[in-house]
């Protein structure tokens, strides 16, 4: 699993999408795949499998969950911004989380083939702390690095005020408003809130990185596959060619899923839905 | 050309550092209490705004 990579990879998506979609919906795209596993993982008999595996809860990390969560939104909430928001967040996350050991199966249940360039171990079986220690011993801490390096570089100026003002709160007025009344929250602690994410994921990089080092004092093997003291967890014996074929069925058939959902009914949502801030305005007659 | 407004209202760089180093050494401490998907977003909200508001509205009430 990525940990923060998680928390900056959505300045980055934010960037991309500017006022299409929601950041507060990404963000919720992002967690939602390990919202409601991720306590259960660490208690699990064979964590890797449960995560990421079926049986188990694996299926939280495909591209149909996070449609399917997209869907639900759109229907309820008739919020484009917040619809296309949560399918992006999610959608990379199952991307990013191709990296570990355990991998993800993208186009479940049309392929049940884990996808993975095992990077690092996945390492929920150590517990909390131990997989922490893991990951920040391995390429996991570099792959962290890497997406804040990139939010660094190029999408920094996501985290500017005017940024904020313009783009995300513009984008989805109706909740940062919200916070706003019903919090009695100022511009100044809405900012706060907005770049809590990228200082969580820098702070607990940091302080895991540290506790690897000086508390656990794991042998730091940032080298592919490692760390070495971690025992191999992969879900699939399958061979690369195998992987391939099996994935590019799925994703074929999952593709027709797609589009035969959205002439079924997901178009009518689409067209019911509030337009997002980026919708061109409607001609005046 | 209008210069970018890049810290707004509120704190400056200086007291997201400070905010960041008092973060590390709760997480190196507590760990689990700072270290999560609540706690850890919500920080600087909480060590910036509304703790130092609270603070205030002691200080101001005594």
């Amino acid at each position: 699993m990525s940990w923060a990579a998680h928390e900056f990879e959505n300045y980055f998506l934010q960037k991309h999408v500017g006022l299409r979609a929601s950041f507060l919906g990404i963000v919720l795209g992002t967690f939602a795949p390990d919202l409601f596993t991720k306590a259960l993982v660490y208690e699990s008999s064979d964590p890797a499998q449960f995560h990421r595996g079926w049986p188990g809860v694996g299926l939280t990390h495909s591209f149909i969950f996070g449609f399917a969560f997209a869907v639900i939104v759109l229907a309820v909430t008739r919020s484009r911004a917040w619809a296309l928001g949560i399918l992006i967040g999610q959608w990379a996350h199952v991307l990013t989380d191709i990296a570990d050991t355990a991998g993800v199966m993208p186009f479940f249940p049309f392929s049940l083939e884990p996808v993975t360039i095992s990077m690092w171990k996945h390492a929920a079986a150590e517990g909390r702390y131990g997989d922490a220690a893991a990951y920040y011993s391995s390429l996991g801490g570099a792959w962290d690095l890497f997406w804040l390096v990139v939010v660094v570089l190029f999408a920094r100026r996501t985290l500017r005020a005017d940024y904020f003002r313009q783009v995300v709160v513009r984008a989805d007025p109706r909740a940062w408003g919200w916070l706003h009344r019903t919090f009695r929250l100022p511009e100044a602690a809405l900012l706060l809130l907005y770049r809590g994410l990228i200082f969580y994921g820098l702070g607990r990089m940091t302080v895991w990185f540290l506790y690897a080092r000086l508390e656990a004092r794991t042998p730091f093997e940032p080298l592919w596959a490692g760390p070495r003291y971690i025992t191999g967890n992969d879900l699939s014996d399958a061979g690369p060619l195998e992987v391939l074929v099996r994935t590019t069925v799925g994703g074929v058939l999952f593709a027709a899923f797609l589009y035969l959902c959205w002439r079924l009914f997901v178009r009518r949502l689409w067209e019911r839905g509030t337009p997002t801030a980026a919708s061109p305005a409607p001609a005046v007659p | 050309m209008s210069t970018p407004d890049t810290w707004g209202p509120g704190p400056g760089a200086w007291a997201y550092v400070a905010a960041f180093l008092a973060y590390v050494a709760l997480g190196l401490l507590t760990r689990s209490v700072v270290l999560n998907w609540i706690v850890g977003p919500l920080f600087p909200l909480l060590a910036l705004y509304v703790v130092p508001r609270a603070v205030a509205g002691l200080v101001h009430r005594s």
